[in-house]
């Protein structure tokens, strides 16, 4: 007979077999069961054949308990508990392992600074003149010309009309000539940066109105806008607008009426300057053809191309100047500040300080992954445990990427306040105004930074680690080691990858480390041979002072002056500042005997006193040296130097004459009284070009732009004071300004000065990060040997043989890194020095040196980890086994 | 008969429109979705369990015990407001491919 409720049993049992249903399911299954089974009953079925159809409706166990299995197994994709979890994990192995985390993350952190302080510079550099509204539309003019291998952006101010009036793709253009001048409201008297430039200036550049409308401020011919800097200064908080400025062309007083206040001239912008006034009031000479003035801008219509119309410009010089080679060009106003208009310019210097950032935060990172994956380890039998208790792959790998992760960001949080302790020395060594700005751009670049160091750092034990098998680890003493070349199936371990991996991180970092000690050298070389390069004249102890005004008629005076101080060993005075080569002319228009078409060349022109020479030491090579004992020198004589002798292809200089336009009416003759020894008028960047020097007087004598004071050593403040009172007591209504002339020498290399700097400080954290490094690693493989140790000086190794042993690694791997940073170097180096007309070689030694130093400093780090260890009691090692 | 997969793929707005109409128990939404269908939408009577327990854990629909008059233990079934709002989401989406299939299948003009 058949017993339902014993069938019902029956096919519960089978159910309860699959593991995956619970009792509530069965339960539930089961009263659907018996609705089933009774409604066939009802439709006249008996008792088994419905309870056969009916299980059968039902279907089998497997497929539904899979179906049950999915649904509770599955796990949803963020469990917030568990990423507590990861992150609590992560901060307690922080807290257990205080020394590896702090030189971890410490590394990083430096690492991250110096990024993070070299982007913000690059940033800065980069961000030159984006201010403008019309940045994409306005470009400088230029000219380039072949005679002189150069370029220039000086040019003739009628140009700028003329390029408006026949060039529709033109909407606008402006002049922009800039000089120091005196300004004065009262007694109140400054020497501030003006400039001339034409109304439309303002409907070209951005420069936002405080006061005053931006579209008529210049239109009167007497008005002048000014900077707020400048207002605060002359009328503090009364309102400027009206107020009269007295603007100072030498002796000759303008009254200027205030027509408008602009907000202060960012930092960066290329052009700079404290006020703006119309360059109707300018010279005659700024509005000839024959003179080159200041610079000229130009905005295009948004359709036009600036290249098509530079092209459509270039000859445009010639209508005017017919004898002129001066090609002309377009500039875009952002390329302004970055590059030159013929080489490379700055742009060169934000490529390598990028690079370097680079380089600096891949060291770190490079660190930080190795320390990480070393340690990592460690941690099978913790992750073995995890697989064990029914941790996931992916879960192993989310904790490992994200204990990493919190530990690039808190290197993150050091490096933000590193940099923010250094950056006001940063911005005093640059001259810059830096800021740690946290834009929403720049934190998603850190966050960036961040994530792709811990997951690169946190890859190797994530998915490496994750894939161990549990029972390996767990059933007996197997060591890392040996679970790799357990379960690898090629000939080659996951154990002996991870090692190489970290071999070659060790590689990279000190190949890194030791191309930076190169470099530091070498720069340190060049910039030393600079600085003390015999430039053909005495750069020390002179102080120059810059003429303006009164000073420059009466300098004769003031040097008979100054003169009567003991202190003063000798005063003279020029037309241009020595460093100025703006100032040449081309010999196209310039004869002399055995002149052939051959010799185009540029050539300086400079306007001198009498004892320029004797002040300034300049050597004689033939002949003499201008002289007042000569009177026909004043019309007649002139001196060349050394090279220029050489571009004129003359034997005898002497007495040979110079004709300047020949056959026109300006037609002029000097005669050569001497030739002086080349000087060094320019950087060393530079070869030193042909240079005239004339006397100054009596043609010019309002040309004298600056004194030259050469001081005794040894009174140099006191005679700084003397020539400041007395200077003040001749020219009562002049601003002294003077500076020392090998400061401003030094100037014109600050950019490798700064580079110099820079990489001094990138090699030291260079290497530094590799060594901290480098400790840990040696520390790591260290203990991870501490047993072999043991054995070994149980059978008799001695120390030395075991520190041998321990040390031998490291250094094949520092060793190594010379290989590979010494061409790399040589490279570098050479192209670097290829910018200076004067340098030096590189030498053998400078290699050898940093790869000495290198060995030498793994050596120091690595040896007391080893020492200790090889000193150890083996019996303290092997005493568990 | 149906295919597996479109089986399969119409459960969910199935069941979930049945419970629309109020609270049921497994067994009764089997018999109205052999009703509906005609015979013609098969499913096997066990498979729809694990459907139940799975929309139940996604929050569409809330369960209870209860006894019935004839003293038999029914697990109730009851449609929440996100089961709702899901129901609608998955209305939009039949009805959009039904529009799309009547444009396509319209009788061809002779």
């Amino acid at each position: 007979m058949f017993d339902r409720e014993k069938a019902i049993k029956q096919w519960r049992k089978k159910l309860m077999k699959n593991a995956s249903m619970e009792d509530g399911y069965i339960e539930e299954m089961e009263s659907h069961l018996r609705d089933v089974i009774e409604d066939k009953i009802k439709l006249g079925m008996i008792d088994e054949q419905a309870f056969i159809a009916s299980i059968k409706e039902m279907g089998y166990a497997d497929p539904i308990g899979r179906e049950y299995h999915k649904t509770d197994t599955r796990q949803p994709r963020f469990m917030p508990e568990l990423f507590w979890n990861y992150v609590k994990v992560a901060m307690r192995r922080i807290k257990r392992e205080k020394g590896y985390t702090s030189v971890n993350t410490a590394g990083l952190a430096i690492g991250m600074a110096c990024t993070i302080l070299i982007f913000l510079w690059v940033q800065h550099q980069r961000s030159f003149d984006r201010f403008h509204e019309n940045r994409d539309k306005i470009c400088r003019v230029y000219y380039t010309n072949e005679a002189f291998e150069g370029s220039a952006i000086y040019l003739p101010g009628p140009l700028t009309d003329y390029l408006k009036n026949n060039y529709p793709e033109i909407i606008g253009a402006t002049n922009y000539k800039h000089w120091k001048r005196k300004v004065a409201v009262g007694d109140k008297s400054y020497l501030s940066t003006g400039s001339y430039v034409d109304p439309s200036f303002f409907a070209m550049f951005t420069f936002p109105f405080i006061k005053g409308n931006p579209q008529t401020a210049l239109d009167n011919p007497n008005s002048i806008v000014i900077t707020e800097d400048l207002a605060a200064k002359f009328f503090g908080d009364d309102d400027p607008l009206g107020k009269t400025i007295s603007y100072y062309v030498f002796s000759q007083k303008i009254d200027l009426e205030v027509t408008g206040v602009i907000q202060n001239v960012p930092q960066n912008s290329h052009l700079q300057f404290d006020f703006l006034i119309p360059y109707e009031i300018g010279y005659d000479w700024m509005k000839t053809w024959n003179n080159n003035s200041g610079w000229i801008y130009v905005m295009l219509n948004p359709n036009s191309s600036y290249r098509e119309l530079g092209e459509k410009i270039s000859g445009v010089l010639q209508i005017h100047r017919p004898e002129s080679a001066d090609v002309l060009h377009l500039q875009p106003l952002e390329k302004i500040h970055l590059f030159a208009p013929r080489g490379v310019g700055q742009i060169v210097y934000v490529y390598i300080f990028s690079i370097m950032a680079l380089i600096v935060l891949m060291i770190a990172c490079v660190n930080f992954m190795n320390l990480s994956t070393a340690r990592s380890e460690k941690r099978c039998k913790e992750i073995g445990i995890k697989k064990i208790v029914g941790s996931s792959r992916a879960q192993l790998i989310r904790q490992f990427l994200t204990e990493s992760i919190v530990m690039a960001f808190m290197a993150l949080m050091i490096a933000l306040l590193l940099v923010q302790v250094v950056l006001p020395s940063i911005n005093a060594m640059l001259g810059t105004q830096l800021e740690l700005n946290l834009t929403v751009k720049f934190i998603l670049a850190l966050m960036a930074i961040v994530l792709f160091t811990g997951i690169i750092a946190g890859s190797y034990p994530a998915f490496y680690l994750s894939a161990i098998r549990p029972v390996a680890i767990i059933k007996g003493q197997v060591s890392f080691r040996s679970i790799f070349k357990s379960t690898a199936k090629g000939k080659t371990s996951d154990s002996i990858k991870g090692a190489s991996l970290r071999k070659i991180l060790v590689v990279t970092q000190f190949t890194l480390s030791i191309f930076f000690v190169i470099c530091v050298v070498v720069i340190h070389q060049q910039l030393d041979y600079i600085r003390n390069r015999d430039l053909g004249f005495d750069k020390d102890h002179i102080v120059v002072v810059e003429s303006m005004g009164e000073l420059k008629q009466r300098n004769q005076i003031v040097k008979n002056e100054l003169l009567q101080f003991p202190e003063i060993q000798g005063v003279t005075y020029g037309a241009y500042s020595p460093f100025d080569w703006e100032s040449a002319a081309s010999t196209i228009a310039m004869s002399w005997t055995g002149k052939t078409t051959e010799l185009e060349f540029g050539i300086g022109e400079n306007y001198v006193d009498y004892d320029y020479a004797s002040t300034l030491g300049l050597e004689m090579v033939q002949g003499r040296f201008l002289s007042d004992d000569f009177p026909t020198d004043a019309s007649e004589g002139c001196i060349i130097n050394e090279a220029a002798v050489k571009a004129m292809d003359m034997e005898n200089p002497i007495g040979k004459k110079i004709i300047w336009h020949p056959g026109t009416q300006r037609e002029s003759s000097r005669t050569i009284v001497g030739v002086v020894r080349d000087f060094n008028t320019q950087s060393l960047h530079r070869e030193i070009k042909p240079f005239v020097l004339m006397p100054i007087e009596p043609m010019s004598q309002g040309m004298s732009n600056y004194l030259y004071i050469k001081l005794g050593s040894e009174t140099i403040s006191k005679s700084i004071s003397l020539i400041g009172a007395k200077i003040r007591e001749l020219v009562p209504n002049d601003p002294f300004v003077h500076y020392f002339l090998d400061e401003e020498m030094n100037k014109l290399y600050s950019v490798e000065q700064l580079t110099g700097n820079l990489t001094r400080y990138v090699s030291f954290l260079a290497i530094f990060i590799s060594c901290l490094g480098l400790l840990a690693l040696a520390s790591f493989s260290v203990e991870r040997r501490t047993k072999e140790i043991g054995i070994r000086k149980v059978l008799g190794s001695s120390v030395s043989q075991i520190i041998f042993m321990l040390i031998k690694d490291f250094t094949k791997w520092v060793m190594l890194a010379n290989i590979f940073a010494w061409p790399l170097a040589y490279f570098v180096l050479t192209k670097w020095l290829a910018n200076f007309a004067f340098r030096i070689g590189i030498q053998w030694w400078i290699f050898l040196l940093a790869g000495t130093t290198a060995l030498f400093i793994a050596m120091v780090v690595v040896s007391y980890q080893t020492i200790r260890a090889a000193t150890a009691n083996p019996v303290k090692a092997l005493r568990y086994e | 008969m149906i295919s597996k997969a479109l089986v399969a793929a119409s459960t969910k707005p199935m069941i979930l429109s049945i419970l629309i109409g109020g609270e049921n128990y497994g067994y009764q939404i089997i018999q109205k979705v052999k009703e509906l269908s005609g015979g013609r939408l098969e499913w096997s009577d066990g498979m729809l369990y694990p459907v139940l327990h799975r929309l139940e854990k996604d929050g569409f629909i809330r369960s209870q015990w209860k006894t019935s008059d004839g003293g038999r233990l029914r697990k109730y079934y009851k449609l929440t407001d996100k089961g709702r709002e899901e129901l609608e989401k998955e209305r939009k989406q039949w009805l959009s491919v039904h529009e799309a299939l009547s444009k396509l299948w319209k009788p061809i003009p002779v």
